[in-house]
């Protein structure tokens, strides 16, 4: 599997990194080679197999829908906000 | 002990004993190891962020409860190192990376908070690979750890700095974690004792999640005792973790621990004697079967069919998590944040500025896995291929109490021989990757010495029987007596 200077264009984007020309060459190669490393899984025989979606079988976990106080203020945890407007997250605009 | 300055070189337990005897003070214990800190983290960068004035506050409160008889059990004013993924509250919290750089946690992590209801005093916070994303901690924004056995090479990661300080006398005892080796593989580097709980076994409330399929918190100590004190202390249910099992940890007993060591079987799997295994890292672990032998153990040859390809499948399984675990970071409620001349390129400029090439490319490559059209030849095929690596290590257990295995294929590198090429420093993880794609327990400690440096053996067990590891590693610490320097 090659990924293309392309398709790392696109894949970036879709995760929201900017990257330069030169990381576009780095990981449209880097990114190649580990695939080609993890394709060896091909040659596995999975038929009848069911895919692991926990590994200690636990499925799932249900609580009582009932609020409980932690010791911690809205206040706090916010604190590592870059903007605030009030008791908000400022963002920018979303809608142009 | 009449040299104040030699108690860095306690062990947790050792330490207790003095604590309980009134022969030294906490505030002692952690004056020594902040002193070997100001003294050897310029060369080693163990600590990203050590905390003096808190450390010694606790520790005096720990003195007072001590002189009042009222000593809240082992770990009561025992000095420790955190690994800096996991939150402190009032205390920043980087997970190595640039994005949190000025991160300053509002919250303890339930290990935090357990280790600080136990007494324990908390230094400071360790060094790791950004993210937790690497196997020397050469990846963290916050420059490399370097071995203390060897300052020209890593300590490996990505709980790297919790090693080297461990290691290096900085603390009695930390934590790590381990999504593909984190704990096991820097505690072989580093000659220390380290252990991957049961996938569920302790909680990863307020750990900054990687993979969260195959992430755990685990210690890293000086011997194997110390690491069951820390283990029996953080397992267990947390109703903040729903992944977290109701599991109550039980030790086992026994006097003579050499002879705990008689008609135990020990599996030998004989895949991970190929992997590129080098001779000087397969004779250390052959004596240690040996010895193992010499003991009365019952030494099982079992083979393990599918481990080789466990890496590749935890390089599709880790980086889809990663990639949807790291979507949080987006400037916006904490952390780095680029002003941009809209939303998306606030987005794009932070996430670009804020993290390293080692997380950008896990992050992309999992979204790529992950995507329409590519989703089941990678993801799923990687699932079902990890219900095949699992039911080996189910199979096994019919069979045998543990398994034996090397921990890496060969001795701590050098800083800087493998930062260019991705896929050589993945390899690294091959014989502790297997692991976690099963979610089984394993216990890393040193085995012997090579060219100067340490060698560690693997200790894989049954899930939640950490105890019965415990057991036969302390059986096997006992026999094999004291390895290096000290």
């Amino acid at each position: 599997m090659e990924l293309s200077r392309e398709d790392i264009e696109h894949i970036a984007y879709l995760v929201r990194i900017e990257i330069t020309d030169k990381e576009k060459n780095n990981f449209s190669g880097q990114l190649s080679e580990i695939l080609n490393y993890v394709s060896q899984l091909e040659s596995v025989d999975t038929n009848n197999v069911l895919e692991t979606a926990s590994v200690s079988g636990s499925s799932n976990v249900f609580r009582e829908d009932k609020v409980i106080l932690q010791d911690i203020t809205p206040k706090e945890l916010m604190s590592n906000a870059p903007e605030l407007f009030d008791d908000y997250f400022k963002v920018k605009t979303v809608l142009e | 002990m009449s040299e104040r300055e030699g108690l860095y070189k306690l062990t947790i337990l050792q330490a207790g004993e003095l604590l309980d005897r009134h022969e030294v003070a906490s505030v002692d214990l952690a004056n020594a190891c902040l002193n070997r800190i100001e003294k050897k983290n310029k060369e080693i960068n163990a600590f990203i962020t050590v905390d003096k004035e808190a450390a010694l506050e606790s520790a005096a409160a720990a003195d007072k409860r001590i002189k009042s008889g009222k000593r809240l059990g082992v770990l009561d004013g025992v000095p420790l190192g955190i690994k800096d993924v996991l939150s402190q509250k009032g205390v920043r919290t980087t997970a190595g990376s640039r994005i949190l750089e000025n991160y300053i946690s509002p919250f303890d992590a339930t290990v935090v908070s357990v280790l600080k209801k136990a007494g324990a005093v908390i230094l400071g916070k360790t060094n790791m690979d950004e993210f937790a994303m690497g196997s020397s901690t050469e990846s963290s924004y916050f420059g490399p750890t370097k071995n203390p056995w060897d300052l020209e090479r890593v300590p490996g990661g990505s709980s790297g700095g919790s090693a080297a300080a461990v290691a290096a006398d900085m603390c009695l005892g930390a934590l790590g974690s381990d999504t593909g080796g984190s704990i096991r593989q820097p505690a072989a580097y580093c000659g220390i004792v380290g252990l991957k709980p049961t996938y569920g076994a302790v909680s990863r409330y307020g750990l900054l999640a990687m993979a969260s399929s195959l992430d755990q918190v685990g210690p890293m100590t000086k011997d194997v005792a110390d690491a069951e004190i820390i283990f029996s202390i953080i397992s267990g249910k947390d109703s903040m973790d729903s992944t977290s099992s109701n599991y109550e940890y039980k030790k086992l007993d026994g006097d003579n621990l050499v002879e705990n060591l008689k008609g135990k079987k020990i599996g030998i799997p004989k895949e991970f004697f190929g992997l590129g295994l080098k001779d000087n890292v397969r004779k250390a672990v052959e004596n240690a079967i040996n010895d193992f032998k010499k003991a009365g153990a019952e030494i099982i040859d079992i083979s393990l069919p599918h481990t080789s390809y466990a890496l590749a499948t935890y390089y599709i399984i880790m980086p889809a998590e990663v990639s949807s675990n790291l979507a949080r970071f987006d400037g916006i409620r904490y952390g780095l944040s680029e002003e941009g001349r809209n939303l998306i390129d606030g987005y794009l400029e932070t996430r670009a500025k804020g993290f390293g090439n080692e997380v950008k490319r896990r992050i992309m490559l999992g979204t790529y896995v992950l995507s329409a059209g590519y989703y089941d030849a990678y993801y799923k095929k990687a699932q079902k291929v990890r219900t095949l690596v699992k039911a080996d290590y189910d199979r096994a257990w019919e069979k045998v109490d543990v398994l034996l295995t090397p921990v890496t294929p060969s001795l701590p590198f050098k800083i800087g021989e493998k930062t260019s090429d991705p896929l050589t420093m993945y390899l690294e993880d091959v014989m502790t990757v297997p692991i976690n794609i099963a979610g089984v327990p394993a216990l890393v400690m040193p085995c012997g010495m090579s060219n100067g440096l340490p060698v560690g053996l693997q200790l894989i067990g049954k899930s939640f029987e950490e105890n019965k590891i415990f057991q036969i590693a302390k059986g096997y610490e006992m026999l094999r007596g004291k390895i290096g320097g000290e």
